[in-house]
């Protein structure tokens, strides 16, 4: 807790960046891309040197990094489903079983599956990856895949109003989708938040959660988290900003707070890719510019609307009992640690277990070596 | 109106079949205006008759005199209609004495424009947190 604010991270992963999870020439330019965001959108002192960001990180690391390393006292993981990029998809589905079942008062749990496989596909990866991980509320979609392109759309009644009954069934309530920021030298389109609507129109019961709100398509999105009461703005990698451009940040957040309201935003830390504790320490010191309160009519951010911002929404978005929680975790291990130890330095757990073998290392592959995985033509496959 | 326009004989064999053709041919413009109605959900098919030798004759008309589109939807009715196992000629004209007016639509044309215009309504237009009001609504 920061103060007495409940810190929910709502968005962490557990990538896996070895060489031999890259299934082509694409995965490689996104790690580059990925490694450019942690290099140049974290501050000062909370940066990890490039060989030792770009590993195989287990779930036990990037626990300790954010409930030892920062007032972060929940975490949503989630398996990532970029399987055209990664043979497991980046963050597998047994990462994700495993940081549920050792911390399931710390860890809420997002599934993932991959629409362009069609219903059927979907359904099943969805059931499979439920058996492990029975109390999961949420699922985690990227909107279009690589070698072979395809893409969807969240409002398409064939492939996806089937996928999201079943997962209504099931207990899924919450659909977090990456937008905005494309995964390197990819079209753009499928990024827009568009298709948001007609699906939160048609499922009213579902949660869409526009991730990486604001980085592109600001006014639409505002204007979605506006007009549905089931559609939030996750400002995952976007509250990154409050450091590399804040005149940016407070822009973009002026704009959400105008069309959806303060109770509609969601912090995430995005860990790897940023450090929790800057941007804990960024959202719980802000204050809007005078010439944003201007611009938009806005009134002054109060303690109560950054503890929303921090985790009060989440709590609120998926009916999280916050006082059970805060219960659960008072003495568990971390607790414990953390009142021993204060919080350990940034990417400390990180550099600890990568100097102690643990975590194995990616290399940037040679122009031969990229031909010859283009040469490959190495298909897609969920699995 | 052709003279297949004067037969009062009506063969009902072929109704089902004629309905679910006219069915599947949309009124452009309801498809321009994200409105998607049938011409039979619009109105717009006012009568058809099969004689003995199911040759079949439909009157239509049109939603606005200068209808520039009815030619390319007359030609999909006939397709569809050519469709039908067992038909004989086939015949489509507008008679453009029929003045169309909403009340021509059919039940469920009206009850899915009724729909659209309310979503369309809640989807357009939109101001400040407006979704308190939605949530407000649905109690």
């Amino acid at each position: 807790m920061i103060e007495d604010a409940f810190v929910i991270d709502a968005v962490a992963h557990s990538p896996n960046f070895a060489n031999d999870n890259c299934r082509n020439r694409s995965a490689h330019e996104l790690i580059a891309l990925v490694k450019q965001l942690h290099l140049y959108w974290n501050p000062e002192g909370y940066r990890l040197p490039e060989d030792e960001f770009l590993v195989d990180v287990d779930v036990e690391t990037v626990a300790r990094t954010l409930f030892l390393e920062s007032p972060t006292d929940l975490t949503v993981h989630h398996h990532l489903p970029l399987y055209g990029w990664f043979h497991d998809g980046n963050v597998s589905v047994e990462k994700n079983a495993e940081i549920a079942r050792r911390w399931p008062n710390r860890v809420i749990s997002y599934v993932g599956v991959d629409p362009t496989s069609g219903p059927q596909a979907c359904i099943e990866s969805l059931e499979r990856q439920l058996e492990d991980i029975p109390n999961a509320v949420g699922m985690k979609f990227y909107p279009h895949q690589v070698e072979p392109w395809r893409t969807f759309r969240l409002d398409e009644e064939d492939r996806l109003f089937p996928l999201y009954e079943r997962a209504l069934e099931l207990g899924i309530r919450t659909i977090a989708v990456h937008k905005a920021s494309p995964l390197g030298p990819v079209p753009m389109n499928p990024y827009r938040v568009d298709d948001v609507e007609g699906a939160a129109y048609a499922f009213p019961q579902m949660n869409f959660e526009i991730i990486h709100s604001g980085l592109a398509f600001l006014d639409e999105t505002a204007q979605a988290v506006a007009r549905f009461p089931n559609v939030y703005a996750n400002i995952e990698t976007t509250s990154q900003l409050t450091y590399f451009a804040p005149g940016k940040f407070q822009e973009i957040l002026a704009q959400l707070l105008l069309w959806g309201g303060t109770e509609k935003i969601i912090y995430s830390a995005s860990v790897p890719y940023g450090h929790p504790w800057p941007q804990i320490d960024a959202i719980w010191r802000l204050q809007l510019a005078e010439e944003m309160m201007e611009k938009y009519n806005l009134p002054q951010l109060t303690k109560e609307d950054k503890k929303g911002i921090l985790g009060g929404n989440y709590a609120r978005m998926v009916g999280l009992d916050v006082e059970a929680r805060k219960a659960a975790i008072a003495d568990d291990e971390f607790a414990q640690e953390l009142r021993e130890t204060g919080y350990q330095a940034p990417w400390s757990n990180w550099r600890r277990a990568y100097a102690e073998g643990r975590l194995r290392r990616y290399v940037t592959p040679s122009e031969e070596e990229l031909a010859a995985l283009d040469a490959a033509g190495a298909g897609a496959v969920a699995p | 109106m052709s003279d297949t326009a004067a037969v009062t004989w009506h063969d009902p064999r072929f109704d089902e079949q004629i309905r679910a053709a006219l069915g599947r041919v949309y009124d452009p413009c309801s498809l321009a205006a994200n409105n998607a109605l049938s011409l039979i959900d619009m109105g717009l098919v006012r009568e058809w008759r099969v004689d003995e030798h199911a040759n079949v004759h439909v009157t239509m008309c049109v939603t606005a005199p200068s209808c520039l589109m009815a030619p390319k939807f007359l030609e999909a009715a006939r397709q569809e209609l050519r469709k039908i196992e067992g038909i004989g000629s086939v015949e489509v004209e507008v008679d453009p004495t029929i003045m169309w007016t909403p009340d021509l639509m059919t039940a469920t044309g009206k009850r899915l424009d009724r729909m659209r215009h309310a979503r369309a309504r809640r989807l357009g237009g939109v101001r400040p947190q407006q979704w308190r009001e939605t949530e407000r609504a649905a109690g």
